[in-house]
């Protein structure tokens, strides 16, 4: 059988694609799974910054590949939590340094000894997500709720639909649902109008998780925050379990009118159904 | 003897075609006078529309190998013309053309300018039936389809996503992408959506980028055609 592997990939930069496969890679662990995060963004290394991992990495994915060492010597684990797992990209190369046969070879020889490998992507549609998507058999769509980050997660998704990945679901990250309901931002049903595949989870906007990035604490360590529980959630639900999703409505800015404008809208339906 | 020639009253006849010029040469006048009208039409003449080269039409003209070597000294090889082909309709001298392997036959007319791929589409599809492609999927952002004839999309066209079509093009769902109908300047052809979201359309060789949420069509079904050298736009009333 062998593990599933995963790339976690946007098209757009800048959209959260590193802190997902941070935090997703930290719930799975938790659930019990034995996980290993991928940095395939060769050259612009980070997710070991969002893991708070950079001080241990000694080998990187390109030494893997070049046989300059083993898969076990690159492998940094994470002594926070069980069975969690980091392959760092190297800083000091680039993208060509590696090819799509070569990080689909790299993919399969990590199957048999994980329940789930994570790759995270780079952003663009060249080469380097090529690579990350090669040795991939599903997809996790990261887009921010903004015109065109939904427009290049239309385009990853077609790319990755023409390679057979599936299946390709949607992460909605860095979600505002007070600007929703101001119709200054996409809602829900126009982004899944839009990219048609299905929805894994909505990420609330969030300090915490550039204080959480600052720090090296994926918030899934403590999912005490909105986006802490909808990357454990989005993690249940990559597990199969059936788990609504939040209700952002919790999270919108309860100003001080709010409730005079709850009791308008209530008269205002009962003068409706008069 | 007369030996001053006018192009203007010599009954010489340039007809601008889209494979280049037909010149037509009156059936009245002498080997002598009709060389040295033809001689006499300026260079710049054959070079106004772009084309492939030059037909001389000689209508009825019974044409001499010695005439013909006179054509061929005096104005072809001097002025460099490209003879596409050498028309007679007396049959001995078009037989002693062809004999001497001139093309004696119309030049195909060239085909609207679409693109290349489209243009093997357009053979591809003329063989198999009606010239119509009928996509029956979303086209994602980076998507690209050209055809020559019509295309119809049973889905959306996403922001990113083009269409090129020689004939017109149905977008049966929302149109946010790129289409480009009547690709080539070819009239008569229309834009059909079940909802307008675009910002910028082209049809023909007309192109408008001024549409925004505050046009009236905007997210409405609509069909847009090219008339009075602006598009017209028309509420598509979907039958029940």
């Amino acid at each position: 059988m062998g593990a599933r592997v995963i790339v976690v990939t946007s098209g757009k930069g800048g959209v959260g694609k590193t802190t997902s496969t941070a935090n997703i890679a930290v719930a799975l662990a938790k659930a019990g799974k034995k996980v290993v995060a991928v940095d395939t963004d060769i050259g612009l290394r980070n997710l070991d910054m969002v893991m708070g991992l950079e001080s241990r990495v000694v080998y990187n994915v390109i030494d893997v590949i070049e046989k300059n060492c083993k898969l076990n010597q690159a492998l940094v684990k994470d002594k926070r939590v069980q069975n969690l797992y980091l392959l760092p990209a190297a800083q000091t190369r680039t993208k060509d340094a590696v090819s799509p046969e070569q990080m689909g070879e790299l993919c399969e020889q990590m199957r048999p000894d994980f329940d789930f490998v994570l790759l995270d992507s780079p952003a663009g549609i060249e080469g380097g997500f090529k690579n990350a998507a090669a040795g991939a058999d599903e997809a996790l769509v990261v887009t921010t709720p903004d015109p065109p980050a939904v427009r290049d997660a239309d385009r990853i998704i077609g790319m990755l639909e023409s390679m057979g990945k599936s299946p390709i679901r949607l992460i909605i990250n860095r979600f505002r649902i007070a600007m929703v309901q101001n119709n200054e931002m996409l809602s829900q049903d126009d982004i899944l109008d839009i990219l048609s595949i299905k929805l894994v989870g909505i990420v609330p906007e969030d300090v915490n998780v550039i204080k959480a990035s600052n720090f090296g604490e994926p918030l899934t360590f403590t999912p005490s925050s909105p986006a802490g529980q909808a990357y454990k959630d989005i993690a249940a639900r990559l597990l199969g379990e059936n788990v609504p999703l939040l209700k952002l409505d919790a999270y919108k800015s309860n100003g001080p009118f709010s409730a005079f404008k709850k009791w308008l809208g209530f008269l205002d339906a009962r003068r409706k159904e008069r | 003897m007369n030996t001053e020639y006018s192009v203007k009253d010599s009954g010489l006849q340039l007809k601008g075609t889209n494979f280049g010029i037909r010149a037509v040469f009156p059936d009245d006048l002498t080997d002598d006078a009709l060389l040295k009208i033809f001689a006499a039409v300026p260079q710049e003449a054959y070079a106004l529309p772009i084309g492939r080269g030059v037909v001389l039409d000689f209508q009825a003209r019974p044409c001499s190998e010695r005439f013909i070597t006179r054509v061929m000294r005096e104005v072809v090889w001097p002025k460099k013309l490209k003879v596409l082909a050498w028309l007679t309709s007396d049959k001995d001298s078009s037989k002693r053309l062809e004999g001497a392997g001139f093309c004696v036959t119309e030049p195909e007319p060239d085909p609207i300018q679409v693109p290349a791929r489209a243009q093997k589409q357009e053979q591809a599809g003329a063989a198999a039936g009606p010239n119509v492609v009928i996509l029956d999927r979303s086209l994602r952002s980076g998507r690209h389809e050209e055809h020559g004839g019509n295309v119809v999309l049973v889905g959306h066209l996403n922001e990113g996503a083009e269409i090129y079509a020689g004939g017109s093009v149905f977008v049966l769902g929302r149109l946010k992408g790129l289409v480009h109908a009547g690709c080539g300047g070819t009239d008569g052809v229309c834009v059909v959506t079940g909802s307008f979201e675009a910002r910028q359309l082209r049809v023909g060789d007309k192109l408008c980028d001024q549409f925004g949420y505050d046009m009236k069509w905007w997210k409405k079904p609509v069909i847009i055609t090219l008339e009075n050298e602006g598009l017209l736009f028309r509420e598509w009333t979907i039958p029940q």
